[in-house]
């Protein structure tokens, strides 16, 4: 690794002077200062929601700050989009990896760049030599570039959209979050290129909440916190421990909270053998009254589909038993009957499960309608009267039932969606990553108001990309791998040989692995395992 | 160096099998993907022209197969620009109003070779016109295409008909009669099918049109790798409206005079034969070439129903159910795909 | 905000479309003085009757995202088929009337059908509809026409309550029902909600798809009802009457606020925008206008009506490319598997 004045040495490629940016009240961004030097590997960490993909979507032009500035080379630098931004030197693979779906792998990656013919037509053996060029020089084999994404796994169509950048040649490589869908010798291979990349004098940003992946190939690290940077360090100056009390500030025992209850004996769901899709193959569960069920597994294993099938948006096969009773839940009708739930993951502005021009007593109520109905009509008397609790206890907002859902913050929005099942009577709640990007004060609701529910009776069942999360908020917690589970540990605080982060990721992992050793023996490749947390 | 990262029985292992299974191997993922589309609607296509050959004998002479040709020109030529609009999951229901408006204006202006000359080019322009005012209000209002089309419909219906209020009119014998001759053998007609799947063919590997495709086939990443969307769809509802100036041309050629409600009738077949050719109306995927399929299709229907006696009024009937048809078929077959292929979110 | 204030803001946009009948109404008079006698005014409400009365079902329709293109040749056939089966004689009406209504409602059902199960885009499904009804209509009357209508529907178009045309309380009867269901019934909830957002509706446990069938349904029936009273009207049927009918649909719906996207708007919206154009269609003449002029007018105000309520809706912020950056959970798990990737007309 290199030295600490080695560093300082290096040209300064890209810098952004006190940036802000705040979207509806939130503050993604408050004055944040960054700099990227020639010949390092700089991690930038930070929890969801701390800024870090708004800062990369800010220096590649997809967002425009509100103030502060970003400079290439020391020359002012606002790219009109991530295009521009690639042709100026500074190559972005996004989190979302933006691939598009019905051209081919070589056409993704030389999109608007294609090498053309006399004719002005795209040269297509040309393209597919140079596409086969790229991946030799870069060491990725086994993509085929007449390929369309759709064909493709989830991991490839990572490694494809990092070699659309590398392509490229440029001056600095933004990697946000490129490790998630990838597997150990997948990650080995991206460390190796990055590695490499910084030794050719380029600048790499990488971008990651895995502590142990960052700490391993990072020269630099800064740390982002509700949007703030609040501080820089190279390698080796500040312990991982710092890192995570940096990251989470001094709220770490303020975030989760208060663990008092013990879930009851009665079992409220009971799932034998579920299966559904491509990706879920047989999963068994109980879930008991009062209890947060955890669920955690790499992008892809089947727990979207868990939860979709347990809500009856999409077909399943194997067992439902409800409360005692076996059920079929074909629509999301007969899961609100059978007394689920279901709250999706909010995106960006947008939120899956609220109507935001309508007001908080008509989300609420619009479940439950039949109940305020009076010879064919709405009685609004009725209404208020119905939903006025369910407004009070979960404190949403200025508790007034008038205010338009779209008004409200992430927290309160979220109440919302929740309320709205209370008010149904169901006894079950499917959480499915509630607190993706969502910010330290709103993620201490959300799992206040969890507790809260648990504590009430009902049962929960949690899925949540941020290990952290899992290990302190629920009972149990189960990992899944492949569309099965394959382990489950109780809670941090509950047992000796309860969840660590590093536990779980091996069981998130460790399917991976094993996988990978039965499929292929490639001579000379360490099985390693990948990035802990 | 060379890192491997395998992907099991997904990948085509570079260049570690043999040519021909290579080969086979790409054809077979060819085929799982809209390729197989167009090839399907040329099949329908033959499929109707035996029929009617059955029932017509000598439909399959040069000089019947170019009568053919020239009863599909106008509504192939609508479909190449419909086509290109659809590509970017919008649609054109102006075409109809801009070639009422290009057969009115021929009929009423095109009295000698020079007229012809000069006014066929201004249809062209105004066509293009009409597409660039319909892609601005897409494109930079962000308005959705179908009420925008809807509107310049009617405005242009509208000024077609201060054109000419009833049909009538006339053009240059020379004019409507090059449709029905021929050059070296082969019926005019023919050749300029030909041609427009020529400028087709090279138009699509532009980058322009690969851009066209992007659009369509996912707004948002198109965007992030740096397309400008509001020109992109300007020149495609560009594009949709000089093929209408020029299918107004063609159908000028065909009827000898000028009608202000022409285009009312043809702008489902537009469609009709874009979807029939394969193309997804959510965008991004589509060809010409199985356009052309879906037009003659559509024609061959037509005949068809005249030759067993049928009064015409099946064919309106038959268009609007092998609409519908279509359309199924294509989401049928996209969910069939989804459900073959691999891979995942 | 009190709550009237409340109401104010959010009904913004059907005040504008009366306070253009009321602009229009005035040039009219000013334009030509006797406009605004009582005489006139009845003949404007019975031509704004007709776009009113197709302009409801479609209003419903475009509430819910979609769009009818056939409510023209639904209303056709429905006159044909009157005075075909009457031939002059009102009391057949007794069952001709619940008949053709109740076809009317398996065409409209069918279009439902076509896009909630089949997700069939609307423009796609009505349109082709539109050419089935037009082939089906033209095949039975083998291209004829002009039979004559039955007194009981002439009755309705034209006879006059003093004053008051039959038509016009006919027109208050379907704007009272129609705001009551959409304001204050749980079905009325259920499809701003679907109109809104049908893939929160549906998790909301609406059936979205009962929504979509019924809306398309009563559009299909009020085509029906406007054909049988405007053949009453014209005295007769004939190809082509209802061809003026989908432009003025739609433009009367868009002048009156509703949002083409769906999910917000009603019927009171699209009242003030089929006086709007009954005015218009009058004052033309009276400018030495041809009826072709019309059509471009149409146009224009269609135009005007939907770029102003997406001005108003306040755009998304053009300078941030973010907007609509996330891809949706659901799509991430469908990935364009040609489900809920709905652009065109929806």
């Amino acid at each position: 690794m290199p030295q600490l004045n080695q560093i300082s040495q290096r040209e300064r490629l890209l810098t952004a002077n006190g940036l802000s940016k705040a979207f509806a009240g939130v503050h993604a961004l408050q004055e944040v200062s960054f700099d990227v030097r020639g010949g390092e590997v700089h991690a930038l960490l930070g929890e969801n929601g701390a800024g870090k993909s708004t800062l990369v979507k800010v220096i590649s032009g997809v967002l425009r700050a509100d103030s502060g500035e970003v400079r290439l080379r020391d020359e002012p630098f606002a790219p009109r989009d991530p295009g521009a931004s690639l042709a100026a030197g500074v190559g972005v693979v996004f989190q979302e990896l933006p691939l598009i779906p019905d051209l081919t792998v070589m056409e993704n990656i030389y999109f608007d760049r294609q090498p053309l013919s006399p004719l002005g037509t795209v040269a297509r053996r040309r393209m597919r030599a140079r596409t086969d060029e790229l991946f030799a020089s870069i060491g990725l084999a086994g993509i085929n570039p007449t390929r369309q994404p759709r064909d493709l796994s989830v991991a490839a169509r990572q490694l494809v959209a990092i070699a659309k950048v590398l392509a490229a040649d440029p001056d600095i490589v933004v990697l946000d979050e490129a490790t998630s869908a990838l597997g150990p010798s997948e990650v080995a291979w991206l460390f190796e290129r990055t590695r490499a990349l910084a030794a050719a004098g380029k600048g790499i940003v990488f971008i990651s909440h895995r502590l142990a992946e960052a700490d391993e190939i990072s020269d630099r690290v800064t740390v982002l916190r509700n949007g703030r940077n609040v501080g820089t360090w190279t390698a080796g100056e500040i312990s991982p421990d710092g890192l995570i009390s940096a990251m989470l500030g001094r709220r770490l025992e303020q975030l989760y909270p208060e663990q008092h209850n013990t879930p009851g004996d009665e079992t409220v769901l009971a799932v034998r053998e579920l299966a559904a899709g491509r990706r879920l193959h047989g999963v068994d569960f109980d879930l008991r009254r009062g209890e947060i069920l955890g669920i955690c597994g790499l992008e892809g294993q089947g727990q979207l589909e868990l939860f979709l099938s347990l809500y009856g948006v999409i077909r399943s096969r194997g067992s439902i038993v409800v409360e005692g009773e076996p059920r079929r839940l074909r629509s999301p009708r007969d899961a609100l009957r059978a007394g689920l739930g279901l709250a999706l993951v909010p995106e960006d502005r947008k939120n899956e499960g609220i109507l935001p021009t309508l007001s908080v007593r008509e989300n609420i109520s619009l479940p439950s309608l039949r109940r305020v109905r009076r010879l064919g009509l709405i009685d609004r008397g009725a209404e208020r009267q119905l939903i006025a609790p369910v407004i009070h206890d979960l404190r949403i907002g200025r508790e007034d039932p008038e205010q338009l859902v779209g008004g409200l913050s992430g927290g309160n929005q979220q109440k919302v969606i929740v309320g709205k099942f209370l008010l149904t009577g169901a006894k079950i709640l499917l959480f499915y990553d509630l607190t993706r990007g969502v910010d330290v004060g709103t993620k201490a609701e959300i799992f206040k108001m969890m507790e809260q529910l648990a504590a009430e009776g009902y049962a929960i069942l949690f899925y949540s990309t941020d290990l952290a999360e899992l290990v302190n908020v629920p009972h149990r917690t189960c990992v899944m791998f492949d569309g099965r589970i394959v382990a489950e540990f109780a809670r941090a605080s509950a047992a000796q040989d309860g969840a660590t982060q590093e536990k779980l990721v091996a069981a998130m992992v460790g399917g991976v692995l094993q996988a990978d050793e039965e499929a292929r023996a490639v001579p000379g490749e360490p099985a390693e395992p990948g990035g802990q947390p | 160096m060379t890192t491997s990262v395998g992907y099991g029985a997904q990948s085509g292992a570079g260049d570690r099998r043999p040519p021909v299974r290579q080969v086979a191997a790409d054809i077979w993922a060819r085929s799982r993907s809209a390729d197989v589309r167009p090839a399907a609607a040329w099949v329908l296509t033959l499929i109707l022209l035996f029929i009617y050959a059955g029932l017509q004998p000598g439909t399959l002479s040069t000089s019947s197969l170019g009568i053919l040709a020239a009863d599909t020109l106008a509504l192939a030529t609508l479909g190449l620009g419909q086509g290109v609009v659809i590509l970017t999951a919008g649609i054109d229901l102006s075409v109809g109003g801009v070639l009422a408006l290009g057969t009115t204006i021929a009929a009423t202006h095109f009295t000698g070779t020079g007229t012809t000359l000069l006014w066929s080019v201004v249809i062209l322009a105004i066509g293009t016109a009409a597409g660039l005012i319909n892609g601005v209000l897409v494109g930079r209002l962000r308005l959705q295409p179908f009420i925008v089309t809807l509107a310049t419909w009617s405005i242009f219906d509208g000024i077609a008909l201060y054109v000419l209020p009833t049909a009538g009119g006339q053009v240059p014998g020379g004019f409507s009669g090059w449709i029905n001759g021929s050059a070296a053998g082969i019926p005019n007609s023919i050749w300029a099918l030909i041609a427009l799947v020529a400028v087709w063919l090279w138009f699509r590997r532009t980058r322009a049109a690969r851009r066209i495709y992007a659009v369509g086939s996912d707004r948002e990443a198109a965007r992030i790798a740096g397309v400008r969307i509001v020109p992109t769809l300007v020149t495609a509802y560009a594009i949709s409206g000089l093929c209408a100036g020029g299918a107004a041309l063609f159908y000028t050629m065909l009827t000898a005079s000028g009608d202000p409600t022409s285009g009312d009738g043809l702008i489902l077949p537009s469609v009709a034969a874009v979807v029939i050719g394969g193309a997804s109306l959510f965008g991004g995927q589509g060809s010409f070439v199985g356009t052309v399929a879906g037009a003659l299709t559509l024609t061959l229907l037509g005949d068809v129903i005249f030759a067993v006696h049928l009064p015409s009024y099946w064919t309106v009937l038959a268009d609007g159910l092998l609409l519908i048809a279509a359309v199924l078929a294509g989401t049928g077959l996209q969910a069939l795909q989804a459900r073959r292929a691999g891979g995942g979110a | 905000m009190t709550a009237v204030t409340r109401s104010l803001s959010r009904n913004r946009a059907i005040l504008f479309g009366y306070l253009l009948v009321a602009v229009l109404a005035i040039a009219g008079e000013i334009v030509s003085s006797g406009f605004l006698r009582i005489n006139h005014i009845d003949e404007l409400i019975i031509t704004g009757g007709f776009i009113a009365l197709v302009g409801v079902g479609q209003t419903f329709v475009i509430l819910t995202g979609g769009v009818d293109l056939s409510i023209p040749w639904v209303l056709n056939a429905a006159a044909v088929f009157l005075t075909l089966w009457a031939n002059g004689d009102s009391a057949k009406m007794v069952w001709i009337v619940p008949v053709l209504l109740g076809g009317a409602a398996v065409i409209g059902a069918v279009n439902g059908i076509g896009v909630a199960f089949l997700r069939i885009p609307p423009i796609i499904m009505t349109l082709g509809m539109s050419s089935v009804v037009e082939g089906g209509l033209l095949l039975v009357t083998n291209g004829g026409s002009g039979q004559n209508a039955p007194g009981g529907a002439v009755y309705l178009a034209t006879h006059r309550w003093g004053p008051v045309p039959v038509l016009a309380v006919l027109w208050l009867a379907v704007l009272i029902v129609s705001t009551v269901v959409l304001a204050a019934t749980p079905f009325g909830r259920r499809l701003y909600a679907t109109g809104l957002n049908r893939r929160v509706a549906a998790f909301a446990g609406v059936n979205t798809q009962l929504v979509t069938v019924t809306v398309y349904v009563i559009s299909s029936i009020a085509a029906a009802l406007a054909g049988i009273v405007l053949a009453g009207y014209v005295g007769q049927s004939y190809l082509g009457m209802g061809d003026p009918y989908l432009f003025a649909s739609v433009a009367a719906v868009a002048i009156g606020g509703t949002s083409i996207l769906g999910g917000s708007g009603n019927f009171v919206g699209t009242t003030a925008g089929a006086l709007a154009l009954a005015v218009l269609a009058a004052l033309l003449p009276i400018l030495g206008l041809q009826p072709a002029a019309l059509e471009i007018v149409y146009g224009c105000v269609i135009l005007g009506a939907v770029a102003l309520s997406s001005a108003r809706k306040g755009q998304l912020d053009r300078t941030d490319l973010s907007a609509g950056w996330s891809i949706p959970l659901l799509s991430r798990l469908t990935c364009r598997c040609g489900l809920g990737n709905d652009t065109i007309g929806t």
